[in-house]
């Protein structure tokens, strides 16, 4: 939003040596930094990024360190892997049930516990730590001290679901937009770099696949996938959009083809492959990270659209877009809407700012401003 | 979505009607699902070269008719919208670039971007949440009353009016938003060129220096906008007209994926990619309409 950024003035004991010139990256961030709102965005992200990692943390039933019958043991990793979890818990009937099976089963036995007593899963009973009633379940979950953004029809507490839901956000837009990434750099480097028949070729495939309104496409590849996951959900994202970056990367392959340097590497014999990746690609890729950037938010738009229909990552998995739609199935639970939609609101609004952060940043017209 | 069109069917009737092995492959074998993909893409694509689109599986009729029957419905939704972007969104772009620099402008524009990142459906529910649900003033889904059909042509109008409302304020807002900052960065960029210093050294009020001069240089990369709304209107119409239960094409391609109704699907997917090719064709046409120095080829 800040239109006008001062350069700051070099300090003096820089000036005294010879002075290198800046490479792009150096300067993009340079000029990236000065931007106050694109700079909160992205400390924003780096805070979901830190929610996501620790997120078993934060919200579980899992204690994170324990000691059980004189060994060390991290049960919390089961939330991000089941096999993670030391089979010794299965095998002692734990059933997930760790504050009193610990004690009762082991008197000596400690343990470090997550932040909040809460289960992304399952629904909290009576008495299951010390003192703590169990959630309460439909309309009478509303936020409380105790379920801070409520609880849903099952009694699950929605707090939990939206802390580990935050990995899945994060992983589709990284995830899809690294394969569109891959698919749009490399189609737009060979339109760009050879340009001709093979330009006219790659241009019309471009044009091809963006008639096609992309929640459509996606939907309709969906349709023929029998059993969709995750995995297949963000595959799909990224070879559906990658048209915005091979533009771009289209445009910068053809305006750097041309360049001295370029010709330099021609002319001492460097190999078509090297130029392409070595020389002309790292000059174009902060121009292309804007595309990305904006991808990510759409491609978050798009996740939680697509479980919000019911569509996305299977049932028990918690996702932003799942809550949504189960707060559509009662508008009278607006904390089920409410919470998810906002959260959703500021991953996208946060990649939209640094999108538009970078999207000055290397723009050159704007270099002398 | 595990099953075939034809066992997803079976189960939605009786669960405990199992279709016979002899029966299934009869069906099959009717509606052409015996053979490979590629086989039956082809023999779909001749189909659709007579203007066959073949027949759905699930609802026994025609595709054609279903989308007919359809398309008026999503256009009400989307044409209005993008009427209504274009009507608002060129007074605000024009008075944010009046205004630049003022707390107002900055207000209204920060305001703006956020609504930008806004995800439609969330609108979607928080309306319906506020305005149907809390305060009661319009009607939570569908797009008729029960008593539709007794009204009278006024009664029917203000009634399809009252419906639509909150399904079209989400599709507007979003490009509302983009188009208004889309004209405020362009005019910044023309409100800086010679032919405006001149127009203003001539004496020209600065309404006419704004709307005449600068917003004409901006008017012509704001119509092809058109080519790239109408698919995300077109493509945000399943989630838009599934919240509000609205009778349109979003709303069957739901159906028909949740029903494996291939004919519907493939005819729907069509549809929409014909309907943005007619958009991109009207964003060109309108292009050499506006700007006289390209013309449609007449040497």
């Amino acid at each position: 939003m800040q239109e006008k950024s001062e350069e700051k003035p070099e300090s003096t004991s820089q000036q005294k040596s010879v002075k290198k010139s800046p490479n792009f990256w150096a300067e993009t961030w340079q000029r990236f930094k000065g931007r106050k709102m694109a700079m909160l965005a992205l400390i924003y992200i780096g805070f979901l990024g830190f929610v996501a990692v620790f997120a078993p943390a934060i919200a579980g039933t899992k204690p994170i360190i324990c000691k059980y019958k004189g060994h060390i043991y991290f049960p919390a990793l089961g939330y991000f892997r089941r096999e993670w979890e030391n089979p010794i818990f299965q095998k002692d009937k734990f059933r997930n049930r760790y504050p009193e099976n610990l004690q009762k089963k082991d008197a000596d036995s400690w343990a470090i516990w997550p932040l909040v007593y809460q289960d992304p899963y399952r629904r909290i009973y009576d008495d299951e730590w010390k003192g703590l009633p169990g959630n309460p379940t439909q309309e009478t979950g509303s936020p409380s001290l105790r379920n801070w953004f409520g609880t849903d029809q099952r009694g699950v507490d929605v707090f939990a679901q939206m802390v580990h839901g935050t990995t899945i956000a994060l992983l589709v837009g990284f995830v899809s937009m690294g394969i569109a990434g891959v698919i749009g750099i490399i189609v737009g480097a060979l339109a760009g770099f050879y340009g001709k028949w093979i330009d006219m070729g790659l241009s019309r495939l471009i044009e091809v696949v963006m008639c096609i309104p992309t929640l459509i496409l996606i939907l309709a590849i969906i349709a023929i996938i029998d059993s969709p996951t995750i995995w297949h959900m963000m595959a799909i994202i990224g070879c559906t959009g990658w048209t915005g970056i091979a533009r771009l990367a289209r445009a910068e392959f053809m305006k750097l083809r041309e360049s001295d340097f370029v010709l330099a590497a021609k002319t001492t014999g460097v190999g078509q492959f090297r130029i392409i990746f070595r020389y002309i690609l790292p000059n174009s890729l902060a121009p292309v990270l804007v595309p990305i950037t904006f991808g990510i938010a759409a491609a978050i738009l798009i996740e939680s659209g697509l479980s919000f229909l019911g569509f996305g990552a299977p049932p028990p998995n918690p996702s932003w877009g799942t809550l949504l739609n189960l707060g559509r199935q009662n508008l009278q639970m607006w904390w089920l809407i409410f919470f998810p939609g906002m959260a959703i609101f500021l991953a996208v609004l946060a990649y939209n700012l640094i999108g538009e952060g970078l999207q000055e940043a290397s723009d050159p017209r704007l270099r002398d401003a | 979505m595990p099953g075939t069109p034809i066992s997803v069917n079976m189960a939605m009737i009786d669960p405990g009607k199992e279709l016979s092995k002899a029966d299934e492959e009869r069906m099959k074998i009717a509606y052409g699902l015996d053979k490979p993909w590629y086989q039956s893409y082809g023999v779909w694509v001749q189909n659709v070269l007579q203007l066959d689109f073949g027949r759905s599986i699930s609802r026994k009729q025609p595709v054609a008719r279903l989308i007919k029957e359809r398309i008026g419905p999503t256009l009400i939704l989307s044409l209005s919208s993008l009427f209504l972007t274009y009507l608002l969104a060129i007074p605000m772009g024009l008075y944010s670039s009046a205004r630049q620099g003022k707390l107002d402008e900055s207000i209204v524009g920060t305001i703006l971007y956020m609504l930008y990142s806004f995800p439609s459906f969330v609108a979607a529910l928080f309306l319906q949440i506020y305005l149907a649900n809390y305060l009661g003033w319009l009607p939570l889904y569908g797009m008729k009353s029960d008593g539709y059909a007794s009204m009278t042509a006024a009664q029917q109008t203000w009634d399809i009016f009252k419906h639509a409302l909150m399904p079209v304020i989400c599709y507007t807002y979003g490009s509302l938003a983009y188009y208004s900052r889309f004209i405020r960065a362009n005019m910044h960029e023309v409100m800086r060129q010679d032919y405006i210093r001149t127009a203003r050294a001539k004496g020209l009020g600065p309404i006419t220096v704004l709307v005449k001069h600068g917003f004409r240089n901006t008017f012509i990369p704001l119509v092809t906008l058109i080519g790239l709304t109408l698919p995300s209107l077109l493509g945000g119409s399943v989630i838009i007209e599934r919240i509000f239960s609205w009778p349109g094409m979003g709303q069957l391609y739901f159906e028909s994926i949740l029903e494996r109704d291939y004919p519907t699907i493939m005819g729907l997917t069509l549809m929409f990619s014909i309907l943005t090719l007619a958009g991109q064709l009207l964003a060109d046409i309108f292009y050499a309409m506006a700007d006289p120095r390209i013309k449609i080829a007449d040497h």
